[in-house]
């Protein structure tokens, strides 16, 4: 099929996410659109209004999930559907004929975000004419979108997509729309979930102790010294739900190596075993703090322990998948799974960062607000690079003078772009000042270690040498270290960028900056550089300056 | 069919997902302020594990 028919379309493989730049860029801006006016305005109080007209533009969060769900399930092809609606040769097509829709957007837009703002915040006109407010509401919306999807591509090539691909997009409407719907009957579930898991944390716990405190209506279960309260959203739910989408992006990723339907059986069993892991995570809890640690179990391990079980399933449920042939497609040759070159570069190079969010997870979840077993994090960076010594034989880890300034100018840019009211690790002096000062000095030393010395190596391993050449090719290895191309720069800078949470713009900003640095002479050794001088100038900001919150 | 197959698996993947990404709650279960770390953690892992099975 092909939209024009006097134009061929090329291969799947020839075809460059960077020739959408027009259409991402746009995509970017609507999602900046969507952001600013979910987190500025807010809907409750719309959805108890008096009159229908209100509450229904108070369901709006509604028809955004409804619109997701459906665009997702619409555009999950990626590249092949793309590939079919629109031809190479036009795909960035005229940037003049669109200009007038996107100015037209810029207004709409800022229309409707005034009339948002009226409309959401109330008044006595909005109070006496809800209908008229609702009809301007809605089509300065509609305006908004339709100039939004006119700048995109022209009518013409929305309307023969649309005639072309209508069995798609009707299968699509109704399959967002039962998920969508599902998502908010699951809703309705957690109470019941959650008087299951009640009854089987009492029943556990009842063999463990003989003065079991308990109460059915409210859901509260523990001892004398210790109970809590299973509240519908900690009824195992979030597991499940976790456990069963990173299930089914497995089985259809890798749907050919796998044999169906007999793979399917991995999805109710990995919800049931999760869902009594969570009972586990509960009554371990309870446990933890009956046990004179309720600061650890009401702290780290509440926070933590849901992860762990997480990912500790999740694995295990990839190994089971690998190893035992009857969820497999075809029984693997013995050399299948030998250690091959490709395993050795990703465990090299990944395996460092792994290794350090794996021990931060743990030591997370038995303290109590603060880390005092953050020196697990250096001993398992340590730990994995020496068994993979011989792989970074293979980098260039010499280091430049133009290293050091980047590290120093990122320096400069992550104070300066650091936000005031930042309060993470305000708890550091108080925790450091409660214990002998040698063993203060000495945790100080450690953190300082693993800051400036195994964190960057890590990191840039993982993002830098990893993520970077992974962005490109499966095979690593046939990427040469510090190949530039656009997509692997954003792409990995943005990955670096997430892994810093609130700091995620300054995150960002660092790794294209790191990035630059690996890329200026291909060596390993000027990314790590960078990356250390920066941290090495935080930790003497804080030391000097007295703000915690900014040693990231 | 090849549409409709499609569509189903599709919509299998995000039955999965609705109860989190539509459910709209912040609940203690799993901790979000540790989102990356944890996904980073099973994507790290999965990573791992598929390189070496994957070698020949």
């Amino acid at each position: 099929m092909s939209i024009n028919a006097t134009t061929e379309a090329p291969p799947i493989a020839a075809i460059s996410v960077w020739r959408y730049r027009p259409q991402l860029a746009l995509m970017a801006l609507l999602l900046v659109e969507v952001l600013y006016l979910t987190i500025s305005f807010d809907t409750q109080a719309l959805e108890k209004a008096p009159s229908i007209w209100t509450v229904l533009v108070g369901w709006s969060p509604q028809y955004l999930r409804l619109a997701i769900a459906i665009a997702v399930v619409m555009l999950l092809p990626g590249r092949k559907w793309l590939r079919e609606v629109t031809p190479v040769t036009r795909v960035g097509g005229d940037t003049r004929a669109r200009l007038p829709f996107l100015a037209f957007h810029a207004v709409a837009f800022l229309l409707f975000a005034r009339l948002t703002g009226i409309f959401f915040v109330g008044g006595d006109s909005v109070a006496l004419h809800p209908a008229l407010w609702s009809a301007a509401w809605c089509v300065t919306g509609a305006a908004t979108f339709a100039s939004w999807a006119l700048a995109v591509y022209p009518h013409e090539r929305w309307r023969a997509a649309l005639i072309e691909r209508r069995v798609l997009i009707a299968w699509s409407i109704a399959a967002g729309t039962t998920v969508w719907a599902a998502g908010l009957l699951t809703e309705a579930l957690w109470p019941p979930l959650a008087r299951y898991t009640f009854a089987v944390v009492r029943w556990v716990l009842s063999g463990l102790y003989a003065d079991v405190i308990s109460d059915p209506n409210l859901l509260r279960v523990g001892t004398p010294v210790f109970r809590v309260v299973i509240a519908p959203e900690c009824s195992g739910y979030e597991g499940v739900g976790l456990i069963l989408a990173f299930l089914a992006i497995y089985l259809f990723l890798f749907r050919k190596d796998l044999r169906f339907p007999g793979a399917l059986l991995l999805l109710p069993i990995g919800a049931i075993t999760i869902w009594l892991l969570n009972a586990v995570r509960i009554i371990a809890l309870v446990v933890i703090g009956t046990s004179g640690w309720p600061d650890i179990a009401a702290g780290g391990f509440h926070s933590q322990a849901g992860w762990l079980i997480f990912n500790a399933v999740g694995l295990s449920f990839v190994a089971i998948i690998n190893l035992r042939g009857y969820f497999m497609a075809h029984a693997r040759a013995a050399g299948e799974i030998a250690a091959g070159p490709t395993f050795e570069s990703t465990a090299a190079y990944l395996g460092p960062f792994v290794a350090m969010l794996a021990a931060a997870m743990v030591t997370g979840a038995v303290s109590a607000g603060f880390d005092w077993l953050y020196a697990l994090r250096i001993v398992a960076i340590a730990a994995v690079m020496w068994s993979c010594r011989k792989t970074y034989a293979r980098l260039n880890w010499t280091c430049s003078w133009g290293a050091l300034a980047i590290g120093v100018g990122t320096f400069a840019v992550w104070i300066a772009m650091f936000p005031d009211g930042l309060t993470s690790n305000a708890a550091w002096p108080v925790a450091l000042q409660s214990v002998h000062p040698s063993w203060a000095a000495a945790w100080l030393a450690l953190r300082l270690v693993g800051y400036v010395i195994a964190v960057p190596v890590a990191e840039e391993l993982a993002f830098r040498v990893y993520a970077m050449r992974r962005v490109t090719d499966s095979d690593i290895d046939s990427v040469p270290v510090g190949a530039f191309s656009w997509p692997s720069f954003v792409i990995s800078s943005a990955l670096f960028g997430v892994f810093h949470g609130a700091l995620w713009p300054q995150g960002v900003i660092a790794g294209m900056a790191f990035a630059c640095a690996l890329y200026r002479r291909r060596a390993v050794g000027d990314a790590v550089l960078a990356h250390a001088t920066t941290n090495a100038l935080i930790a003497m900001y804080v030391f000097t300056s007295g703000r915690w919150s900014v040693w990231s | 069919m090849k549409v409709a197959a499609y569509v189903l698996g599709v919509s299998i993947v995000m039955l999965s997902a609705a109860s989190h990404a539509f459910a709209g709650t912040v609940a203690p279960e799993i901790d979000p302020s540790s989102i990356a770390g944890g996904l980073g953690l099973l994507a790290g892992g999965v990573l791992i594990a598929r390189a070496r099975w994957r070698s020949k």
